[in-house]
């Protein structure tokens, strides 16, 4: 996988509840550690934009939407589990 | 879209609350599922299911962030419901409750804010009454804020804050928001700002002033005003150190009452506790003494005193002029702890501006007086004493009389300070000055003018004799004043040179050249003194001589009588005579009255000299009347002098005690001019030496102004008429005619008239036809000794 690949991530949160407080905390701190310039991340607030969480069929908050690369993947919850998170994302090997 | 009509059935209800209880188990799982880290479900839609633990989440999370924040402010802040309980403190709030008002363990919360400011006593009260009020007014909807400004002093610091007071909702009263600040610190840094202001409006006023100031009093007094008024302090106060008491003594203040000043002037005055004052203090150190607290400050001697007038600290700063503390300048402040280390910076230099200032005066006190005074006599140099001369000068001018400048050199100076030193010269200059100035009266009048010069003015002569004889007694005086020099007694004289303004120089400098002129001359030619204008000297010197002779003629009895008859012009026969003083002078023989008579009557000496010749005319009369001779009745002239002393009536009396016949040959010739000087006085004298016995005879009568209301009611017996009118008399008929009428008129007043001066066969037929009753003169006879006299005269058959 080429290194300069730019990951795009939407994160659907709601308002500045706890667990979406949370997630995006945990998202910005694994995006400096491990893909630095290397990411884009769009917050959406779905109390302020409900259609944009139909559209993506995200029905529950936190959910981390990434784009690119692909394959799209959902993740929802705080993002406190960094391995799994990874693996979901495809930036690591599984573990053995 | 049509509104759904719920059933309004048990049924509905029933199925409604299975959903209810769906929904919760549904949640609960949905929980279980998530981990609880899920915020939010939709459902297709896209309709947000707010799950409740985040709606409440998220209400905790507000609160926190509320409480956290009122938490982090450095108010101390509290809310009150409607009637004024405290419902809520903040952080602040809690840890100033420990450390102050409140110390029930809920910091205050549940108890009235308005009960405990009601309740407040004491400095506090007034404060917390304006609180309770301010709260009130919020609370009732009446007010939408409310602040208040207010100080909580404790012992060890004063402290100050800003409440504030809002409601708890804008609409409607339900509560309010109580909120204090510390705001001590902007306080103080106000105050300090204020406080260094006045300092600083002090400084650059009394500064202003210090460039104009020119005496001592004046700056302390308009430095004390400064203070007060620019300064704002309560009072000030300058006290200075007496040097020749050494005591400290106030010279000016500003602000203070009187009973406070008193006070202070007493304790300065007592010597056991004036030490103990702050003013001696400072002084005594040389440091400023500080009490910015003087009420608490046991230094302070007049603590009640002070408190009465409001003041709270003090500070007092030496006045140091070349390193001597020579007083202290004192501050009163009505503030506690005004004092600081800028203001005192500020202030050291105000009180060094003003030694300044003071040192400043002293040297230009010193600078003139150098200018104008001899440093070693004290006297007036030559500058001073020829601008004082000037002065006595236009007063000569304007009262008409004249002045004298004497020039003085000590005689054998230069010897005394070329053996003894020249500390022994200074030494004897000054004991020089001090005899001067004795004997002078007035320093005023004297001046050091170099070594051994001094110069003196008599401001006001009217005799240039006067002067000399002063200045021969002053010398002789002088030249046995014993002056003590080592401890030995040295006698010393000196010479001076006169001049006389206006006659020798129009100003002081022309004066000052002619007297030292005039000195110089008497040094070479080894006179005492000398007067500038030759004649002068001359004149005064034989004056001067006369005037020992005379001294010496009366010791001596070279004085005579001679005696003039006056003849009866009918009878022919010697009716009395006239006793003429004459002084037999062993070196050149009889001196005429003309040249002495003044001389008596200048130096006083008329008095002895007339007592003589009225004791030696009754001598006389009484030896004739003994001897069996005609006995006639003998006149003697009284001078104005002797008419004029207090004693003469008695002086008459005693001359005629001696002998009961005495007064029948007694006559006294007093002129017209003088009866006529004071006649009220005259007439009173006269009837008593007349009530005596004794005659009177108006002398050179018609050369004065008689009054006729006055003549007739003299008491006089005889009526001399002036040489000058028998001389007249000849010539014109005019003149004729006015001794016809003088004769005529002493006759209707029944006066016995006599001729004076007659020297002619054609006087004396002229004056018979007349009707004169005497005359007197060359013609029948000129003034003879009393020997000559007696043979000659008395042994004829007199008719009386």
């Amino acid at each position: 996988m080429s290194r300069r690949v730019i990951y795009k991530f939407r994160l659907y949160v709601a308002g500045d509840a706890l667990n979406s407080a949370q997630a995006l905390a945990n998202l910005g701190l694994l995006c400096r550690e491990y893909l630095p310039d290397r990411h884009e991340i769009e917050v959406i607030d779905v109390f302020k934009e409900p259609k944009r969480a139909l559209a993506d069929a995200i029905f529950m908050t936190p959910a981390l939407v990434k784009l690119v690369p692909s394959p799209v993947r959902i993740i929802v919850g705080t993002l406190s589990q960094t391995q799994p998170l990874l693996q979901a994302l495809g930036l690591a090997a599984p573990s053995s | 879209m049509k509104p759904r009509k719920f059933p309004d059935s048990a049924e509905a209800r029933e199925e409604i609350s299975a959903l209810i209880e769906m929904l919760h188990s549904t949640e609960q799982r949905l929980e279980e599922l998530t981990a609880g880290e899920v915020d939010t479900v939709a459902d297709r839609t896209g309709r947000t299911v707010l799950l409740r633990r985040a709606q409440e989440h998220l209400r905790y999370s507000e609160a926190a962030k509320q409480e956290a924040i009122l938490n982090a402010l450095p108010a101390s802040i509290a809310l009150l419901d409607a009637p004024g309980r405290i419902i809520s403190v903040n952080e602040s709030w809690r840890r100033f409750a420990d450390a102050n008002l409140l110390q029930s363990p809920l910091y205050g919360v549940g108890l009235n804010y308005l009960d405990m400011c009601d309740r407040a006593s004491g400095d506090d009260a007034p404060e917390a009454g304006q609180a309770a009020a301010g709260i009130r007014s919020v609370l009732a909807g009446e007010n939408i804020q409310f602040s208040l400004e207010y100080s909580c002093h404790s012992p060890g610091e004063q402290r100050w804050f800003l409440m504030t007071v809002t409601p708890l909702a804008a609409n409607h009263p339900n509560g309010a928001v109580v909120m204090h600040v510390n705001i001590t610190e902007r306080k103080e840094t106000e105050n300090r700002i204020a406080y260094l202001n006045r300092v600083y409006v002090m400084l650059s006023s009394v500064n202003t002033l210090i460039v104009h100031a020119h005496d001592r009093d004046g700056l302390f007094r308009e430095v004390c005003r400064i203070a007060v008024e620019a300064g704002g302090f309560r009072m000030s106060l300058i006290a200075i150190v007496d040097r020749s008491t050494a005591k400290i003594v106030p010279v000016a203040s500003a602000g203070k009452d009187e009973k406070l000043m008193t006070a202070i002037k007493d304790v300065l005055s007592s010597s056991e506790r004036a030490s103990t004052t702050l003013l001696a203090r400072a002084i005594r150190d040389k440091q400023v003494v500080v009490s910015n607290d003087s009420k608490n400050d046991p230094r302070v001697l007049f603590v009640k005193e002070y408190g009465e007038s409001g003041v709270r600290s003090m500070a007092i700063f030496p006045l140091t002029v070349a390193e001597q503390a020579i007083g202290a300048f004192a501050l009163y402040a009505g503030e506690i702890d005004f004092f600081h280390e800028e203001e005192m910076k500020l202030l050291t230099e105000l009180t060094g501006d003003i030694s300044f200032a003071l040192d400043h005066i002293s040297k230009q006190e010193r600078l003139n007086y150098l200018a104008y005074y001899d440093d070693l006599t004290g006297l007036a140099n030559r500058t001073l004493f020829l601008d004082r001369m000037t002065q006595y000068m236009r007063s000569a001018d304007s009262n008409g009389h004249k002045l004298a400048l004497f020039l003085i050199d000590l005689e054998r100076f230069r010897n005394i300070n070329d053996s003894l030193g020249q500390p022994a010269g200074d030494d004897l200059l000054r004991q020089v000055a001090e005899w001067l100035k004795s004997a002078v009266g007035d320093a005023g009048l004297l001046a050091h003018l170099d070594a051994d010069h001094f110069a003196v003015v008599l401001p006001e002569i009217r005799q240039e004799g006067n002067v000399a004889r002063l200045l021969e007694k002053k010398m002789q005086a002088f030249q046995v004043h014993p002056f003590h020099l080592h401890g030995s007694v040295l006698r010393i004289s000196f010479k001076a040179g006169v001049a006389i303004y206006p006659d020798d120089g129009a100003d002081a400098d022309t004066l000052f050249k002619k007297a030292e002129a005039a000195l110089k001359t008497a040094k070479e030619r080894g006179s005492h003194y000398l007067f500038y204008t030759q004649k002068m000297t001359e004149a005064l010197a034989g004056k001067l001589t006369l005037e020992n002779q005379l001294h010496q003629a009366l010791d001596g009895q070279e004085f005579v009588l001679h005696y003039q008859p006056k003849v009866n012009l009918a009878g022919g026969n010697v009716t009395s005579a006239e006793a003429l003083i004459r002084w037999n002078d062993p070196r050149s023989g009889l001196v005429h009255p003309g040249r002495f008579i003044p001389v008596l009557e200048e130096t006083g000496l008329i008095h002895e000299v007339g007592r003589w010749a009225l004791h030696k005319a009754i001598e006389d009369y009484l030896r004739w009347r003994a001897a069996g001779l005609v006995a006639v009745r003998i006149a003697v002239n009284v001078s104005p002098l002797q008419l004029r002393h207090p004693d003469f009536i008695a002086e008459i009396k005693r001359a005629i005690s001696i002998d009961e016949h005495a007064a029948s040959g007694l006559e006294l010739e007093i002129t017209e001019s003088l009866i006529m000087e004071d006649v009220k006085y005259s007439i009173a004298s006269l009837q008593v030496i007349r009530d005596m016995g004794i005659r009177i005879a108006i002398d050179d009568f018609g050369t004065g102004f008689s009054s006729l209301s006055y003549l007739a009611k003299l008491p006089v017996d005889t009526l001399k008429i002036d040489r000058s009118f028998i001389i007249d008399m000849t010539t014109g008929p005019e003149g004729l005619a006015l001794v016809s009428t003088i004769i005529n008129l002493a006759h209707s007043l029944k006066l016995k008239v006599v001729a004076e001066g007659v020297e002619t066969e054609e006087q004396w037929r002229l004056l018979r036809l007349l009707n004169c009753d005497e005359i007197q003169g060359f013609l029948f006879s000129k003034p003879l000794p009393v020997e000559l006299f007696e043979s000659s005269l008395l042994r004829l058959p007199a008719v009386l």
